[in-house]
């Protein structure tokens, strides 16, 4: 998003003015705001972390974030009320996007600046989209790259490309309840639990913690040799039809760009030729088309027949992103 | 989907031809004044000079003017009823309208009343030269009647050298004064336009402004109904103001959009005489809407004869208009045609209408007179909407541009027919009104774009299709008012009784639909209700004098409404839907079922029928001549719409209180001397009017902007506190009027007010002024020996900071408006401009979620500014001639 589309307002007359206001003529109630808004990851996901049996580093984590919205309401029950957009009131917004590097604790602002009112929101929604919400998106929410240590001290590296299309949703079944599972109800998280007031000169600050897409799980993922599919797979390259892949698109190149004196075997650098000629890469990373990157993935899709490899995964790994649990928000003075 | 109901078609069609008809109908001839009628009383006269032009002929000859002398003594309108010669007409003509009078009196009270005058011209003594006066000379007449049973064949009273003007002979007295409504104290506001029909006003509604507190916004395009804001109230379009045009009513009943909307497009505004403004419910003849008050457009056509004016300017503005009033005629027999188009000054404004108002106004036995006025309007007109803050600030929308551009085609119609007769009987005078109303209105704005269609579990799986509004109106009514006035004398002094009624019925036909961006097909239904109407009220009035300087005016009013209303999409949601039947309604908005599948039609019909009994009442304290002390006090009701309405609910109303305390005063400050061209010097009187008073009012359930709705809906109880105040000074070649309105609304502390509960109200205006000027002389250089008159009005509004929701004000609003005119025989000239200094100002300002989806692909859900914005320099260029008027 260009800078052009930032849309910025300064925060200073609409607080100095509702401030005049109340204090000479009454108000209106309430207090339209703006702020700015951010997001990261959480201290220690850099780090190796138990996942069942296995340690998993993660070398990349991204995540896009399509919005944020808080509802001064409770998330909806009823059979009848809306799907995706809540029937509340909204107390505020974060309408735009942020690319984030869960890796890091720096605050990564969103492109557009958050508005709402001077209002006390009891649930929030996550946007996991890429452009409207009810139609293809491309863009992947999640990419991540990894390695899992098993307790044999084998090292296998991973790559998981999260979309959400036709791959996590395929409507309702119900007849009389056709439009229950829309897919913009697979990219939207729902959170409750929310008691956050908001006020003028505030700032917003959302994390999510990478780890817990993995140690949430009831049973973690396994990591060992032919549970996982290799990223040549077709359950690699095309479980979701609308954004098909290729092994190299696992190739995350890292946040942290490696020492300039590191020119191949990385992920996401040319493979390094060996004695015999072949391609090489450092550590458990394979060289696929002469492009470095993880051995394996983690399927692209929630329905995967129950034999495939890494069937089960595909569907946990999305769960626990669309799960509540990663996500936290706070707002207060500048971060 | 219910198919719409059947709606007589034809009304609009009668309408108009009897529009058009009455305008060519000959003036019959007019009855003997009354016996009651006491005639108008020459205050001060002019002597007409004998034009240069006349002078190589030296010739004697008559003129005979028809004097129309308004309730303040001041001549409003001169007919020519035998012309000489056009330079000799023209010089009784300017003689005449320096004129003042003390008004006729129709059994002590003051009326319009119109007198027969002969100017008799005689060439100056000593030839060809005009003999300069004595310095200073001043022409002054003892009060006399300006009646008598023969002619006068008086000499040209001395100095006047070039003329001979027997202004005491009149052969008779047509009065045609309608009966009004005695004053009610200082909240009462009878606006006369006056030279200030010279400041620029866009339409009728703006004639209010010269009312204090009266602010006008318009998000609805050029045929949507202005938003009116009086003393506090948001007034929204009409809703708590009960507007009406000679008497016939002006509010819809049972609009959907707004119960009460009042369109006053129809009225063409150079028809307009005056307005009658009462500011709260005070009179026991206002009815329901009286809220924050009323106001009467009586309407009357000052430039006699035939009027073809032309308007072109700015946008690609045209205007065509024909007015028509027969010369011998009074001022209540007129014609009048308006052909208007524009391209609008932004995207989504242009409009084009089409008006037609006839009356025809004649004696009708003894002492009568019967007035008969057919109307037919009709307009097409686009819709900006709201443009919001961050598009606009972002370059992706203009200041005059829109968010959706397809709120086009919108349409208002509306068809009326009305016969008045007024009686005067021994001591009593009685008057009866039968109206007819034929009302159509479509509208399409979307305040909120694609935000409420979110998807539904029963509903196919949709992205959000837009929230275009697709409204529709339709409206028949019948009605009536009438009362009979009795005058007599108690406790040696004159005391009057009133009892009148008022009735109406309409059936009534309001259907919302939300429709698809793109496609134009209409998805769902948001309201759909067939309605039929009543509304009976029944009251008595006094005017009691108890001591020659104290009166009591007021009396009880009482008002039945009847609701009979068939809502056709009364299921729009269940909780439980069983599967089978939910499976044949996908989709569907009007459902036949209830919880758990149970079927029920798609249709409710409720009716229910209350009364209200509202007290009303003024005392006027007049101790000391001028100056008038008044306190007011009232109840007004406003029905709720159909949409509210509920088997056998208690109130189908809202009920207001209304106080004023307040003093006015009213009389001279002096005389200006002039010089006529004659050389002669005469002392023309300046009045002056002042008033002041301040009010408080409370709403038991005040009506919010619902954004969501794209209507108002009803909150909590309100009230409101301020002063208003108003002065205007009339002099001999000025016309100046000023007013200024304080106020603070509140909501109520107790009682159901959440989430309201002492909060301000929001988008009234906490300060109004407004100040329009006229000044009108005749240049001291003629053209081929024909006066050249000139004019300038200028009028300039000032809208403090309106309180917005969540704490938010609005700008400021500071216009001008200005317009100069050359009249020079049949012809006018004139040049206007509105916002003069192209002030780039926000009309309208809003705090709402809704989502355009401008520039970011996900929605804005969250509440920020929207704006409608105000019209910039408009400059428009006008010709007209007239034929055959005398003036």
């Amino acid at each position: 998003m260009s800078a052009a589309m930032r849309s910025r307002r300064s925060l200073a007359p609409i607080v100095g003015v509702a401030a005049a206001l109340a204090s000479c003529n009454g108000t209106t109630g309430d207090t339209l705001l703006a702020f700015s808004a951010y997001a990261s990851g959480v201290a220690g996901a850099a780090e190796p972390f138990r996942a069942g049996n296995f340690t998993i580093q993660l070398t990349t984590a991204r995540m896009h974030v399509g919005a944020l919205y808080f509802d001064e309401a409770p998330p909806g029950t009823g059979f009848d009320g809306p799907v995706c957009i809540a029937s509340g009131v909204y107390a505020a917004q974060v309408p735009g996007p942020v690319d984030v590097d869960l890796l890091s604790t720096a605050p990564q602002e969103f492109s557009v600046y958050g508005a709402g009112t001077a209002d006390t929101a009891l649930s929030w929604q996550v946007w996991l989209t890429d452009g409207d919400v009810n139609e293809v998106n491309v863009t992947p929410v999640v990419e991540l790259e990894g390695t899992a240590t098993g307790p044999d001290g084998a090292v296998a590296s991973f790559g998981a490309i999260v979309t959400i299309n036709d791959n996590r949703s395929h409507g309702s079944s119900d007849p009389a309840q056709p439009g229950n599972d829309p897919i913009c109800k697979s990219r939207i998280v729902q959170i409750g639990g929310l008691d956050l007031t908001f006020s003028p000169g505030g700032t917003l600050k959302m994390t999510v913690d990478p780890r817990i897409w993995f140690t949430q799980q009831v049973d973690p993922i396994d990591f060992s040799a032919g549970q996982l599919p290799p990223v040549t797979d077709p359950n690699c390259l095309s479980a979701d039809t609308a954004v098909p892949v290729s092994p190299q698109d696992y190739a995350l190149a890292p946040e942290t760009p490696p020492p300039s004196t590191q020119t191949c075997g990385g992920s996401g650098q040319p493979c390094c030729s060996d004695d015999a000629g072949l391609g090489t890469c450092l550590g458990a990373l394979t060289c696929n088309d002469s492009i470095c990157g993880p051995t394996f993935c983690i399927p692209n899709s929630s329905f995967l027949s129950g034999s495939d490899p890494g069937a089960t995964a595909g569907v946990d790994l999305f769960s626990e992103i669309i799960s509540s649990a990663p996500f936290s928000v706070r707002y207060g003075a500048q971060p | 989907m219910p198919p719409e109901s059947a709606r007589p078609i034809g009304l609009f069609a009668v309408g108009l031809a009897l529009a058009l008809a009455l305008a060519s109908t000959p003036v019959l001839a007019q009855p003997a004044p009354p016996p009651d009628v006491e005639p108008p009383v020459v205050v001060e006269h002019v002597d007409a000079v004998y034009p240069p032009s006349a002078l190589k002929d030296r010739e004697h000859a008559d003129v005979v003017l028809a004097l129309t002398v308004d309730v303040d003594g001041h001549v409003s309108k001169v007919d020519v009823l035998e012309s000489a010669a056009p330079d000799l007409d023209e010089a009784a003509i300017v003689a005449a309208r320096q004129w003042t009078f003390v008004p006729a009196k129709r059994r002590g009270k003051p009326v319009a009343s119109r007198i027969r005058v002969p100017f008799h011209f005689a060439p100056p003594a000593p030839p060809p030269e005009l003999v300069t006066p004595a310095p200073a000379a001043e022409t002054t007449l003892p009060s006399q009647p300006a009646v008598q049973q023969e002619p006068a064949s008086a000499p040209a009273p001395a100095p006047a050298p070039a003329s001979a003007p027997a202004p005491a002979a009149v052969e008779e007295v047509d009065v045609f004064g309608r009966v009004v409504r005695r004053k009610l104290g200082v909240a009462d506001y009878d606006v006369t336009l006056g030279e200030l029909k010279a400041v620029p006003r866009a339409n009728a509604s703006d004639a209010l402004k010269l009312a204090p507190g009266f602010l006008l916004t318009n998000e609805g395009g050029s045929g949507h109904a202005e938003q009116v804001f009086l003393r506090g109230f948001d007034a929204h379009e009409g809703q708590d103001l009960e507007f009406s045009v000679d008497g016939v009513p002006i509010n819809d009943p049972g609009n959907y959009h707004g119960n009460g909307y009042a369109d006053t497009h129809f009225i063409i505004p150079e028809l307009i005489h005056s307005v009658r403004v009462l500011e709260g419910p005070y009179a026991p003849q206002q009815g329901n809407f009286a809220v924050a008050g009323s106001a009467d457009y009586q309407l009357g056509l000052d430039r006699r004869g035939l009027t073809a004016e032309y308007t072109a300017g700015s946008f690609g503005t045209q205007r065509l208009l024909v007015l028509y009033g027969p010369a011998d005629a009074p001022a209540g027999t007129f014609a009048g045609a308006e052909f208007y188009t524009t391209d609008g000054f932004g995207v989504n404004r242009q409009a084009k209408r089409g008006t037609a108002i006839g009356q025809w106004e004649t004696a009708l036995g003894h002492a009568g007179v019967l007035r008969v006025n057919a109307t037919a309007y009709a307009t097409e007109f686009n819709n900006a909407g709201v443009v919001r803050e961050d598009d606009y600030a972002a370059g992706i929308v203009g200041f005059y541009g829109t968010e959706d551009p397809a709120q086009t085609g919108n349409t208002s119609t509306r068809a009326s027919l009305s016969a008045t007769y007024e009686g005067h009987f021994k001591d009593t005078v009685v008057s009866q009104q039968l109206f007819v109303i034929d009302r159509s209105m479509r509208l399409r704005e979307n305040w909120t774009g694609f935000l409420l269609d979110v998807q539904e579990p029963t509903q196919e799986p949709h992205d959000q299709r837009g929230d275009l509004i697709d409204f529709h109106y339709d409206d028949v009514g019948v009605g009536a008012r009438g009362f009979a006035r009795w005058h007599g004398e108690a406790l040696g002094l004159n005391q009057e009784f009133e009892g009148g009624y008022f009735a109406r019925l309409d059936t009534t036909h309001s259907t919302q639909y939300r429709v698809a961006a793109g496609s134009n097909d209409p998805y769902a239904t948001d309201a759909d209700y067939q309605s039929t109407l009543g509304d009976i009220g029944v009251y008595v009035d006094g005017n009691v004098h108890v001591l020659p300087w104290l009166g009591l005016r007021g009396g009880v009013r009482a008002d039945t409404f009847l609701f009979d209303v068939l809502n056709n999409c009364a299921i729009q949601s269940v909780d439980n839907p069983s599967e089978s039947m939910a499976a044949a309604q996908i989709n569907q908005s009007c459902l036949s079922q209830l919880e758990n599948g149970n079927y029920v039609e798609p249709i409710l019909r409720t009716s229910t029928g209350s009364a209200a009994i509202m007290p009303r009442g003024t005392v006027v304290v007049g101790p000391f001549d001028h100056i008038e002390f008044s306190a007011s006090a009232g109840d007004g009701v406003r029905s709720v719409d159909p949409s509210y309405v509920s088997q056998g609910i208690g109130t189908p109303f809202v009920r207001v209180e209304s106080e004023d305390l307040g003093v006015s005063y009213n009389g001279g400050v002096g005389a200006i001397r002039r010089t006529l061209p004659s050389g002669a010097t005469v002392a023309m009187p300046v009045d002056l009017s002042l008033k002041s008073e301040f009010f408080r009012t409370h709403v038991g359930q005040d009506l919010i902007f619902d954004p969501t709705e794209g209507r108002n809906t009803l909150s909590s109880g309100s009230s409101r506190t301020g002063w208003s105040g108003a002065a205007r000074l009339l002099g001999p070649f000025f016309d100046v009027a000023a007013n200024a309105t304080l106020v603070r609304a509140l909501f109520d502390t107790t009682g159901d007010c959440f989430p309201y509960c002492g909060l301000l109200v929001p988008y009234v205006p906490d300060l109004v002024l407004r100040a329009d000027g006229a000044l009108f002389q005749e240049l001291p250089w003629p053209i081929a020996a024909h006066p050249v008159r000139a004019t300038v009005g200028y009028g300039v509004s000032y809208v403090g900071r309106r309180p917005l929701p969540y704490g938010q004000v609005s700008d400021i609003i500071f216009v001008s408006d200005a317009s100069v005119s050359l009249a020079w025989t049949i012809w006018n000239l004139r040049l206007s401009g509105q916002n003069l200094f192209d002030s780039k100002y926000r009309l309208g300002e809003y705090n709402y979620a809704s989502n355009f989806q401008k520039y970011l692909p996900e929605p804005t859900l969250a509440p920020e500014r929207s704006f409608t914005a105000g019209a910039p320099r408009t400059i428009l260029f006008t010709v007209s001639a007239t034929l055959g008027g005398g003036s």
